[in-house]
């Protein structure tokens, strides 16, 4: 232990401050034993294999093993010993953490002792597993690290081209959420995964320190020569690639919800959920529209495939508010929205989905954002002339101009003006692009933008550029913005005059943050905490409000950040518009 | 109960196409000074690791102080002190806590004799190992090899890095245990000339074979070299080792009637050594 004292001192340090910022989260966020969980997983796996380092790769890698294989004691009880002090260290690491995780979370939460049990059985099981685990990569001394690798290639095998959830992974299983809630007894299958592994790395861990009077062991240990230091890293490297290339090209099954009723698509299926507030008949109209702006977009864009579409109406959302499923074991796009969902809405967002999707995510890209948005409405809109004026009329009121700044920092705009009134302005550029070089010619911009297919990186490099295409087509962005503006500005918006400004107030322990309206009678701020990289609009907590004045809920301290949206819903428009934007940072 | 400290019979190993020993044999008696002389690679140190058990022979057996093993146990270990070639200490360990730290394996440990051990070799014993000199750290693995008594001193060419007053305290000490207690020292060694001043029976080995095996004395009186132009061959009872290198039995030397022209001269150890060890060279 003397030898290893230090390094072993080190740990327990690195895992105590661990630990405690885990403990701080879950105490904000709750959730019994998930900061144990999270540390056995993440700082037990660290510790286990800094441990296995030391104790085995390292001993046989300094020759200091030779020193104690001739004294009088057998190489087994010097392995033996060794994996037993390995087990006791852990061990005992997880128990300290499990002993502070009960001391600090019952401040909070009422834990039986047989819940907090359940929890140390878990998490000690998969501890015993994992030193199994290092112990024997331990013994491959310069291919400790390849054993890792592959460790954590086969769980990222698992989990994204086998789709097992890690949840339910041999093993890793001891580290589900239920583990953490230690609601449920330990499952008994995971305790025999963990004899099983545990008896096939002790095993192998005998073998390599054995065998051949543990001569094996010792030759591993010794350094890699430069032809297996290059073989190592050529093999990680193409397995990198391999997987991420089977994922790439991993067929996901198509997603499928019997219940819905299904429309006549050529292209693809087109699904809409019936409801109490939407009928069969309802339904199908529905489903019939989606389908026909699929139908004849695929066609136009020359798509082999289209995914499915999906549509449930559900209670308590805004008519303007449509919601994206995050399918992650299958392929396909399901949205939910209110029964009373605004139709325009609901057709253009399929639109923007489908496409999203065709460039894989590419077409967010701030050059062709705005692009992505407008063509996604022109092409539901471009026949129905009462459907292109109520979009232009939405596209009147926004209160930032379109010029070529507004639509190059699209993610500004849109966040200035909220998903409506944006997605307004977009179609306003689009259809002014229609007009002035022809559909045929927007056509063929949207097929050389949107529907290139997934070709790997070459296609990502000699992608077309939209500035490129509009000098082709014989315009720019400033002449098309310039024109779609003065259009813009001939069209009666009718819309309730409201004007909002948020700022802070300095107060006791801290600022708050005051938001004053007027000309709306009922509106509602939209507010989240900024974090360094955080762009914004995502997870938006919502206080609604009446009258000129509200406060918000929350006291911000010196350099937190925060934005806040200030909307309401205008009567006359029929689409949310946001009065207000901004970004606050206290000081 | 049999006088053989060591007996080594048909001991073969190899590590892969590699032969380290390819039928090895041969016998100490107990209280002897052994050298055993071979050139890098030829299997001084495989043989070393076999008897303290580290590695095993795939073939041949093995007796060690009167008992035959098949793999030397841990008692019988503690009746052996081994000095090897390197020295692997904890680093961190000052020579008193490796001297506490081995003692635990020990039930003869001696910790008197292991302090005068120190005193007289100079070995500072609160200075860590790290910070030794690899003399120092050679002579501190022999006081931890002495400090249990015991009757079988295992030395894996322990000289070959120290300077000449090292090497010469080393030595001194070694065949004064030999001398005095009747400890038994099996002594493997490349420097001919060291050997030669201590040992009292000498092996030597090449290729993983025995060549020689003989006490000192006598093989140095079986040997001559034999001078002339153009070469003479001295007939039957005399065999040629290498080049001008001959041996016979002493009493022949001593009757054998030698033309003119012929010198006949006595030859080193060092001389012998290089004509066995030099035999399957090209000439």
């Amino acid at each position: 232990m003397r030898e290893h004292g230090w390094v072993f001192a080190a740990v327990v340090v690195c895992c105590a401050a661990g630990l405690f910022a885990l403990l701080q989260k879950a105490g904000d966020q709750g959730g019994r034993f998930s900061a144990l969980v999270r540390f056995v997983g993440f700082l037990g796996s660290v510790s286990a294999m800094v441990t296995a380092n030391r104790l085995f790769a390292r001993e046989y890698g300094g020759k200091t093993q030779l020193f104690l294989e001739v004294l009088p004691i057998t190489r087994a009880r010097v392995l033996a010993t060794k994996w037993a002090i390995g087990a006791a260290f852990l061990g005992g690491l997880v128990t300290l953490a499990w002993v502070s995780t009960l001391v600090f979370m019952r401040r909070t939460e009422v834990i039986t002792t047989s819940d907090a049990l359940r929890a140390l059985l878990a998490t000690s099981a998969f501890t015993l597993a994992l030193w199994s685990w290092s112990a024997m990569a331990g013994m491959l001394g310069r291919y400790r690290y390849v054993a890792w690798l592959v460790l954590l290639f086969f769980t990222i095998y698992l989990e994204q081209l086998a789709s097992v959830p890690l949840r339910d992974a041999p093993v890793l299983r001891l580290l589900s959420e239920a583990s953490a809630m230690a609601r449920a007894p330990v499952s008994p299958r995971a305790l025999l995964e963990v004899a099983v592994l545990v008896a096939g790395c002790g095993f192998v861990t005998a073998v390599l320190g054995l065998r051949g009077s543990g001569s094996m062991a010792a030759a591993l240990a010794a350094r890699m020569t430069a032809r297996e230091r290059a073989f190592v890293v050529a093999a990680v490297m193409v397995s990198i690639f391999v997987s991420v290339r089977l994922k790439e090209e991993r067929e996901l099954p198509a997603f499928e919800l019997e219940e819905a009723t299904r429309s006549t698509s050529t292209r693809g299926v087109v699904g809409v959920m019936t409801t109490v507030d939407v009928g069969e008949e309802a339904a199908r109209a529905l489903g019939e529209a989606v389908a026909g702006d699929v139908d004849s977009l695929a066609t136009t864009l020359q798509l082999e495939k289209v995914p499915p579409v999906f549509i449930l109406p559900q209670h308590g959302l805004m008519p303007t508010v449509i919601q994206r499923a995050d399918l992650a074991d299958s392929d396909g796009i399901v949205l939910r929205g209110a029964p009373d969902v605004e139709v325009a809405v609901l057709r253009a967002r399929v639109m923007h989905e489908l496409l999203k999707d065709l460039t894989e995510s590419r077409a967010l890209k701030e050059d062709r954002h705005a692009l992505l948005d407008g063509f996604s409405v022109w092409w539901t809109a471009r026949q129905d002339p009462v459907l292109r004026a109520r979009w232009w009329r939405w596209a009147a009121a926004s209160r930032v101009p379109l010029s070529e700044a507004s639509v190059l920092r699209w993610f500004e705009t849109s966040e200035q003006l909220g998903e409506c009134i944006a997605t307004a302005l977009a179609f306003a550029l689009v259809d002014t692009l229609a007009q002035t070089v022809g559909e045929e010619r927007t056509v063929a911009m949207a097929r050389a933008l949107f529907s290139r297919p997934r070709s790997g990186l070459a296609a990502v490099l000699f992608e077309a550029r939209p500035v490129a295409l509009l000098r082709e087509a014989g315009t720019d962005w400033g002449s098309l913005t310039a024109k779609a503006e003065a259009r813009r500005r001939e069209v009666e918006p009718g819309q309730t005059l409201a004007t909002a400004k948020l700022a802070l107030r300095a107060g006791e322990g801290g600022s708050q943050v005051v938001a004053q309206v007027t000309g709306a009678s009922r509106w509602r701020v939209l507010y989240g905490n900024l974090g360094p990289w955080a762009r914004g609009q995502d997870n938006l907590r919502r206080l609604d409000a009446r009258g000129e004045q509200a406060t918000l809920p929350l006291t911000l301290s010196r350099g937190e950040r925060l934005l806040a949206v200030v909307e309401h819903d205008d009567p006359a428009l029929g689409c949310p518009v946001r009065l207000e934007a901004v970004r606050l940072e206290a000081r | 109960m049999s006088d053989l400290a060591l007996q080594l019979s048909g001991l073969t190993l190899r590590f892969g196409r590699v032969a380290a020993l390819d039928g090895l044999s041969l016998s100490v008696r107990q209280g002897q000074l052994y050298g055993f002389l071979g050139r890098n690679g030829a299997g001084k140190t495989t043989t070393m690791r076999i008897l303290m058990g580290v590695l095993s022979a795939q073939e041949g057996t093995v007796e060690v102080l009167g008992e035959r093993v098949k793999k030397v146990s841990v008692s019988l270990k503690q009746r052996i002190g081994y000095v090897s070639q390197d020295q692997y200490f904890y680093p961190w360990m000052t020579a008193r806590q490796l001297g506490r730290f081995v003692q635990a394996f020990y039930p003869t440990w001696d910790e008197a004799e292991f302090t005068r051990l120190l005193t007289v070799l100079d070995i500072p014993p609160e200075r860590r190992s790290v910070e030794l000199s690899g003399g120092t750290r050679t002579k501190l693995a022999l006081a931890l090899a002495l400090a249990p008594r015991p009757p079988l001193l295992l030395l894996d060419e322990p000289t070959s890095g120290l300077d000449p007053v090292a090497r010469y305290e080393f030595n001194a000490l070694v065949s004064s245990m030999v001398k005095e207690r009747g400890t038994t020292a099996f002594f493997s060694s490349h420097l001919v000339d060291e050997v030669e001043g201590i040992a009292t029976h000498v092996g030597l080995i090449d290729h993983g074979r025995l060549q020689v095996e003989a006490d000192t004395a006598t093989l140095l009186a079986s040997a001559r070299k034999v001078v002339s132009a153009p070469p003479f061959e001295p007939g039957p009872g005399f065999t040629r080792v290498r080049d001008d290198v001959w041996t016979a039995a002493p009493e022949a030397w001593a009757q054998a009637g030698w033309p003119e022209g012929v010198t006949v001269e006595p030859v080193s150890l060092h001389d012998l050594f290089l004509a066995y060890a030099r035999t399957r060279s090209p000439a």
